[in-house]
């Protein structure tokens, strides 16, 4: 972890939990957002920089196609969100990334945008894949309305009424994103030429803006068709109802192998999130202002939970433990909790650990981390990774200690027989058509010849076989002369000794492997909430929900 | 062009300048590393061929036309037992040992290297491992590569890219005490011409599995997004 020295609370060391407990699919699959999640940081640092906002073009014509630009001003940039507005047949609505069109597209642009910038990005945007941007731009998405709710929007507000609350609450958001780029995709900024920016070194958050900047566009939308529907007739959306709107998100597996490439960053997200469980656990006493936050928190967690439904079989059965462990918490909270006991937020999270589901547990975490703002948010500053620094191999480590790393970081691994079904079900590969990563069943159809190297804990068992018979003291260097194709599991072992929670702890390719739980860890530390599985690979979301908007935040301009 | 195509109110079709395109470091990591499998190294060497395209990219050296000479060679094309040395294997290597003791000494000789260029990335890296400024003497000219991870003498560097076989010596300086803070580059990208981006694409194609029916089925939220 970059910051690691800085720590200013070594006692809290001693209450972190093993990565052998956290870095499970199982557990990961049950990970809720917390106030360290890159939207919350976002927001955090809007906010307190002072940022404001405004919207200097709107060409969006009476059907609702056209172009705005919408600005973020922050004390040492300005950002801007242009977004394309379009008008979509329902039989080309569709939100996987084979799509070719959509409601509405977006990229995030370096400063603002001249004319001519608008026109190059009105030539390219639309396309999203198959347009390019330039290292100008930090982000590249697009947006598909939520029919049934948009539509019923614009019809209440331009009648002059509010749309039907249940509704709302039911689906959430106008406009779900269904691919949000950044990072060097499409031709757009690569991550080293704005990573040293403070307000983008924290993982995602041009993304994020990006996002953000979205929700606001689809709410002026409606409210736009509204007033050229209804003219003089048509209210705008009150803004307790638009506060509760957010951006959906609808995603497959594209981004659960980020998780396994970026072992580095991976560990400084979970080890940010655990130290800050840490130290709340080693903390000696309750505050009043920190009890009233925790258990404002567990309300929101309870009417979140309550709201939160699926169709799908899984979370249906997360969730009905989700409100269970819930209300045990907050009985236990008024009734059991010793709040007097030598460390009462240890006390609470061994009483959790004790009686919880996994899924609870992972609730009660992300509710005890929200009154400790001045105790954890600094840890964000340790989110973002140096990928590049871990690159190169450490030829001279011998043999001997890395048979050390496999048994300590790799148990979970090593005894597992690969050559059962049950246990190689699965590869991984780019898909041809969009280029996109892909889950296949290795028995049952072709592809498995190229297969990407995410079958980590089967490399992990080869290069332990491979060692076998070494001498203790032979170097990297010549292991890797002879063997070069166990290079890949090598670095990753080198990693993880050095950043202990850099590996999921399970297997990858296992036939029981459940993609959507590498989702749900990922989409949890962006912020996002709803996680809704529409198949054991493919998600809703919904982010921002809840979170202020542009103008409250700032004065428009 | 439908009335509902959402491209229509683009002003222009998309153009690829001069037929060249200009493409980010991590597509030319990604492409790079993908064409390298694609045409059948381990997938540890082809990551190592998507990092040095992208240092080469990076600091404005052709990266991509590089790696695509070296991969239309076939990955055994250039053996240990054979008279001219494959640039990636032998910087690899380089890398790997250069904390070794027996590369103890400060003086390294790389010799009939082709497309010596392609070992400069692995050259920075040994110097940023080695904690030492590294002295490169290559066709006919001195030049350096630091430990911080910069590399002034472009000129140098750029001539040195164009030779199809080279010799490389290296004089490695004192290490530097406590280890150097690395200098990230992003200097302006230049542009791929196209046909080699062409020629690198359809090599990491072939790492690419085609749509089955399987993976059609699977793909996707059950049910309709008109929802």
């Amino acid at each position: 972890m970059s910051c690691a020295g800085l720590n200013p609370m070594p006692q809290a060391a001693s209450f972190r939990r093993s990565p052998d407990e956290v870095m499970r699919l199982a557990r990961m699959g049950c990970s809720h957002p917390t106030r360290l999640s890159f939207l919350r940081q976002l927001l955090r640092r809007m906010q307190d920089g002072s940022w404001h906002f405004d919207r200097p073009v709107w060409q969006i014509d009476a059907q609702g196609v056209g172009r705005a630009v919408y600005r973020a001003i922050g004390p040492e940039r300005t950002y801007s969100l242009v977004a394309f507005a379009h008008d979509l047949p329902p039989e080309a609505r569709s939100d996987r990334v084979i799509a070719t069109a959509w409601d509405a597209t977006f990229t995030l642009f370096d400063g603002t945008p001249s004319p001519d910038d608008l026109d190059r990005l009105a030539a390219n945007v639309p396309l999203q894949e198959a347009g390019r941007v330039s290292a100008q731009e930090l982000s590249l998405s697009r947006a598909n309305r939520s029919v049934r709710l948009f539509d019923h929007v614009v019809e209440r507000l331009a009648a002059g009424a509010q749309p039907d609350v249940a509704m709302l609450l039911e689906t959430s958001y106008l406009m779900r994103t269904t691919a949000v780029y950044g990072s060097g995709k499409f031709g757009a900024a690569d991550r080293v030429a704005i990573g040293a920016r403070a307000e983008l070194r924290a993982p995602f958050q041009a993304e994020m803006l990006s996002v953000w900047l979205t929700r606001a566009f689809t709410v002026d939308l409606v409210e736009h068709l509204a007033r050229a529907r209804g003219g003089t007739r048509a209210v705008r959306l009150e803004p307790a109802l638009k506060r509760g709107l957010g951006v959906g998100n609808s995603t497959g597996l594209g981004m659960a192998p980020f998780l396994i490439r970026h072992p580095v960053l991976l560990n400084n997200w979970m080890l940010a999130r655990e130290e800050a469980l840490a130290r709340v656990r080693a903390q000696d006493s309750v505050g009043p202002g920190e009890l009233a936050g925790f258990i404002a928190a567990l309300a929101d967690a309870t009417e979140n939970a309550a709201l939160w439904s699926s169709a799908h079989e899984l979370m249906q059965a997360k969730l009905v433990q989700l409100r269970d462990s819930l209300d045990q918490i907050t009985r236990h909270v008024g009734q059991g909790w010793d709040r007097h006991a030598t460390q009462p937020w240890d006390a609470l999270w061994r009483w959790g650990q004790a009686t919880l589901p996994i899924e609870g547990q992972e609730a009660l975490l992300a509710a005890m981390l929200e009154p400790h703002g001045d105790l954890i948010d600094g840890l964000g500053d340790c989110m973002d990774a140096d990928d590049e620094g871990y690159f190169p191999i450490d030829g001279t480590m011998q043999v001997a200690a890395l048979r050390a790393i496999l048994r300590t970081h790799y148990a979970w691994a090593l005894d597992v027989d690969y050559t059962a079904r049950a246990q190689s079900a699965r590869f991984w590969y780019i898909s041809e058509d969009k280029l996109e990563p892909r889950l296949g069943e290795r028995y049952g159809e072709p592809g498995a010849a190229r297969e990407l190297p995410l079958d980590t804990g089967r490399q992990a068992a080869a290069l332990w076989r491979a060692l076998a018979g070494l001498p203790d003291d032979m170097a990297a260097a010549h292991l890797l002369l002879a063997h070069p194709e166990h290079r890949p599991a090598l670095r990753r072992a080198q990693i993880t000794a050095r950043h202990p929670y850099a590996e999921i702890r399970d297997n990858l390719i296992a036939a029981d492997m459940l993609p959507i739980d590498l989702l749900r860890c990922k989409l949890a530390l962006f912020g996002a909430t709803r996680f809704d599985p529409r198949s054991d690979r493919w998600v809703r979301i919904s982010l921002f929900q809840g979170a202020p908007y542009p103008e409250d935040m700032g004065a428009m301009v | 062009m439908s009335a509902h195509d959402p491209t229509r109110i683009a002003s222009s079709p998309v153009q690829v300048a001069k037929g060249a395109v200009v493409l980010s470091l991590s597509e030319t990591h990604a492409l790079c590393a993908k064409a390298a499998r694609g045409v059948g190294f381990d997938w540890g060497h082809a990551e190592e061929a998507g990092h040095a395209a992208a240092w080469l990219a990076a600091r404005t050296l052709p990266g991509c036309a590089l790696i695509l000479r070296r991969l239309q060679m076939g990955p055994d094309a250039l053996t240990p037992a054979q008279s001219v040395q494959c640039p990636l294997r032998i910087g690899v290597a380089l890398v790997d040992h250069v904390n070794l003791p027996e590369a103890a000494q400060d003086y390294a000789r790389l010799v009939n290297i082709a497309l010596p260029g392609l070992v400069l990335p692995f050259v920075g890296l040994a110097a940023r491992l080695r904690g030492a400024d590294l002295g490169v003497v290559a066709n006919g000219q001195d030049f350096g590569l630091h430990a911080d991870g910069t590399a002034p003498n472009f000129a140098a560097m750029s001539a040195f890219c164009d030779l199809p076989v080279g010799d490389i010596r290296l004089k490695f300086g004192p290490r530097q005490m406590p280890p150097v803070p690395q200098k990230k580059t992003c200097a302006p990208l230049r542009s791929t011409p196209m046909d080699i981006w062409r020629a690198l694409d359809a090599l990491a194609l072939r790492v690419t599995v085609p749509p089955s029916d399987h993976s059609l089925g699977g793909a996707g939220g059950d049910g309709s997004d008109n929802d």
